[in-house]
């Protein structure tokens, strides 16, 4: 029996035999593979266990002044490809190029480096095509979610808000200035995957949200901008202008409500568009202003004090012939007084003046109103104004510089002078934005608003205001620009513009614009409108001055300002008309009036983005009886901001950690 | 019995050895398990967050000064009102009404 037996006793021991070595080699291999450093293995692990996830920066918010969303971010799928792990057959590469709208060539040709392990098939793809592809199933080809841009508001403000590149940098307009505000680092999560490459998280709570950049809130009023650009359009096409400008501008302290270009641009097409027509015109378009420029001649002589109110002029046409050019008027008159000149638009006085001025004074007065130099507008390629040197000028130049020809500024220099006018004579630096708050609540701060650098003295002031008035007036080239309930100060505008093959200027191209403001007695509102090359109703002050007067007066009433002009009321319901005086001593209107008491009312404040600590801080300032709900960034309140708020009014204030948790 | 009692050893040991693996790939699976519940939580937040994002993006199309114009002329009959057609009344005190 033990004889029979050893056969098999030795059979199995040769198994053991093996198992053990067998056994003894796989622990020598896991020794080897586990303790011994091994770069190829490490990198083999890596590639097989580690993922990492890009997530590319989550930009900030543009909102306008009312908080409405003008530009935002929105994740779109994105396509890539690891050719080093790609195969594909040839019935792949046409599924796969169908899906994504590219050629087969362009799609192998992105495919063909195998030695690289990423490539962009197709950035920004719809949320369909990445169904499809991902229903493919290919190895190798995947899908991620970037950034993209949108702007809701399409074409409106456009130009102002500009637009970013596919990597998401700002390249033109408020993204381009603000890009490092708005841009936030982009961030590399490392994680474990599966063999199916799903990521699994493990350890600390992962990031899925790059850190937000912090949002802007503009100077703009969406409303506003509306109406500036609903008129503009209306204008520049009936009147078959090239291109047209507006700005709207609040001349106590610079801050824009309204800014546009036309032709128009929608910034989430712009592949339909041309570069020509993304220039914000009012910041970066330099243009021979006309007679508008006037206003500012007058200025530098009271300034200078060789202009008196009551001085008369002579300035029939053919009175004044310099280096053989006769200047010539398109009202005829034969003597004016100052305010006569900018009434009637008077190019032979203005020249006089310009003349009695002399090169060296009108020169330093064009610097000081700061039409040689840059705004500080914060908006990026902002042009200066033009101007050769005055050495260099004959009367004639000196005379064409006078009323705003052979000089060349922005819209925006303009306005912004025409602003010192209107609060007095102090310069203001225009601006678009107004604050920018990271998501924590954390306000950038912004050096903005009022100068305390005088340009005009209050007389130059008071009376050039007083003198636009009477350009407004029934028999004043600007007429148009009025404004029935408002006292308006304006000026017209009509230059010649130069032929650039001739060097001559053209009889028939021209730039037509009126300046404002109102009302007269307390500016709310300083405004300038240009067209170009209008083929019809060229003048100034038929094709801008009415263009002037609707937007201001829409906005006026928007704006909650009262007229300054006394006028007749119709009295709703009543059928009757009642001057101004008749409706104070009306009883029952002013009856209405008490019942309503808005003195008891005030504009509730906007504590959305704040903590509780400055929410409180705020509260307290202003007595108002807070109650706070939640904890973390307020993100909501009751009453909105701006509606109105009885003093003892309750006031709710709604706190969220979501975006504290976004950035752990 | 003594020799019994020495094989009882190793077999409860064998036992307790197998058991705290089991115990420990258990633990292992669990924790594989939950990672791939938060991964798909995370997930899930981040669509909802995405869809809050477009309906914000929707609700800030729909507010459009020209869109909300065009229905009140087009839909509704609306004219912009004449400023010669509307009182403004300030509070006590104040220059202007709020907007």
């Amino acid at each position: 029996m033990r004889h029979h037996d050893r056969p098999v006793r030795v059979r199995l021991g040769i198994c053991l035999i093996i198992f053990i070595s067998g056994f003894a080699a796989l622990m020598v291999r896991a020794w080897q593979l586990q303790l011994i450093a091994d770069r190829r293995i490490a990198r083999l692990h890596e590639q097989q266990l580690d993922r990492q996830i890009k997530l590319t920066p989550q930009r900030g918010v543009i909102y306008d002044a009312k908080g409405i969303q003008l530009a935002v971010g929105l994740r779109i799928p994105s396509i890539f490809a690891d050719p080093s792990k790609t195969k594909l057959s040839n019935s792949e590469v046409r599924r796969l190029a169908s899906i994504l709208q590219l050629s087969l060539r362009q799609l192998q040709e992105k495919l063909k480096n195998h030695e690289k392990r990423f490539v962009w098939l197709k950035r920004h793809v719809d949320p369909v095509s990445k169904e499809k592809v991902e229903a493919l199933k290919i190895h190798g080809i995947y899908a991620t979610y970037e950034w993209s841009r949108f702007y809701p508001q399409r074409e409106l403000a456009a130009q102002v808000i500009g637009f970013i590149g596919t990597d998401g940098v700002g390249l033109e307009g408020i993204e381009r200035f603000y890009d490092r505000f708005l841009q936030s680092e982009s961030l590399v999560m490392h994680t474990l995957q599966d063999a199916k490459g799903r990521p699994i998280y493990s350890g600390n709570p992962p990031v899925l949200e790059p850190e937000q950049g912090a949002s802007l809130y503009l100077t703009l009023d969406s409303t506003i901008q509306h109406f500036v650009e609903k008129e503009l359009r209306e204008a520049a096409e009936n009147s078959g202008s090239k291109a047209a400008m507006g700005v709207v501008m609040d001349p106590t302290d610079g801050r824009i409500l309204a800014m546009a270009s036309y032709p128009f641009v929608n910034p989430n097409r712009l592949d339909q568009s041309t570069s020509s027509v993304w220039r914000n015109r009012p910041v970066e378009e330099i243009f021979e202003p006309g007679s508008t420029f006037k206003v500012f001649t007058l200025a530098a002589a009271l300034e200078a004090q060789v202009l008196s109110p009551t001085q008369n002029f002579l300035c029939r046409k053919g009175s004044l012939t310099l280096n053989g050019k006769t200047i010539s008027n398109v009202v005829e008159k034969t003597w004016l007084t100052a305010d006569g000149i900018l009434k009637f638009s008077n190019n032979v006085c203005a020249a006089r003046i310009g003349l009695a001025l002399g090169r060296e004074r009108i020169a330093d007065a064009i610097f000081k109103f700061g039409f040689l130099e840059r705004t500080g507008i914060d908006f990026p390629s902002e042009a200066k104004g033009l101007l050769t040197k005055s050495e260099t000028w004959r009367p004639i130049e000196l005379a064409n510089i006078s009323f705003g020809q052979g000089i060349g500024v922005t819209a925006i220099q303009m306005v912004s002078a025409l602003s010192a006018i209107a609060n007095g004579g102090h310069a203001v630096t225009p601006y678009l934005v107004e604050r920018g708050v990271f998501p924590i609540g954390k306000e950038i701060p912004f050096q903005r608003g009022f100068q305390k650098i005088r340009i005009f003295t209050p007389r130059t002031a008071k009376l050039l205001g007083k003198w636009m008035e009477g350009v407004t007036g029934p028999d004043g080239s600007g007429f148009a620009g009025a404004i029935p309930g408002y006292r308006v100060a304006g000026k017209t505008g009509t230059a010649q513009i130069v032929e650039p093959t001739s060097g001559k200027y053209s009889n028939h191209r021209v730039m037509s614009s009126f300046m404002g403001f109102a009302p007269a007695s307390d500016p709310r509102l300083a405004a300038i409108f240009v067209f170009r090359e209008p083929q019809h109703a060229d003048y100034g002050g038929v094709l801008a001055a009415p263009v002037f007067s609707r937007v201001i007066s829409e906005s006026l009433t928007y704006l909650g300002v009262p007229p300054d002009q006394k006028m007749d009321v119709l009295v709703a319901h009543k059928g009757q008309h009642f001057s101004n005086k008749k409706l104070k001593e009306n009883t029952e209107i002013e009856k209405l009036r008490q019942d309503i008491d808005l003195s008891q009312y005030d504009g509730a404040p906007d504590f959305r983005g704040m903590t509780i600590r400055e929410v409180l801080s705020h509260a307290q300032k202003l007595s108002l009886n807070v109650r706070i709900v939640g904890s973390g960034v307020a993100i909501r309140q009751e009453p909105a901001p701006g509606k109105l708020l009885s003093k003892n009014q309750p006031f709710k204030v709604y706190f969220t950690q979501d975006h504290i948790g976004e950035r752990t | 019995m003594s020799k019994m009692s020495k094989r009882g050893v190793v077999y409860l040991a064998l036992l307790t050895t197998l058991l705290v693996s089991l115990l420990y790939v258990r633990s292992r699976f669990f924790l594989v398990e939950l990672s791939y519940k938060i991964s798909r939580a995370l997930e899930s937040k981040s669509s909802l967050e995405q869809e809050k994002r477009e309906l914000s993006l929707e609700l800030s199309t729909l507010k459009n000064p020209d869109r909300i114009e065009r229905i009140a002329t087009q839909k509704f009959g609306l004219k912009r009102i004449q400023t010669s057609a509307s009182i403004v009344m300030t509070p006590k005190g104040k220059k202007h009404a709020a907007p």
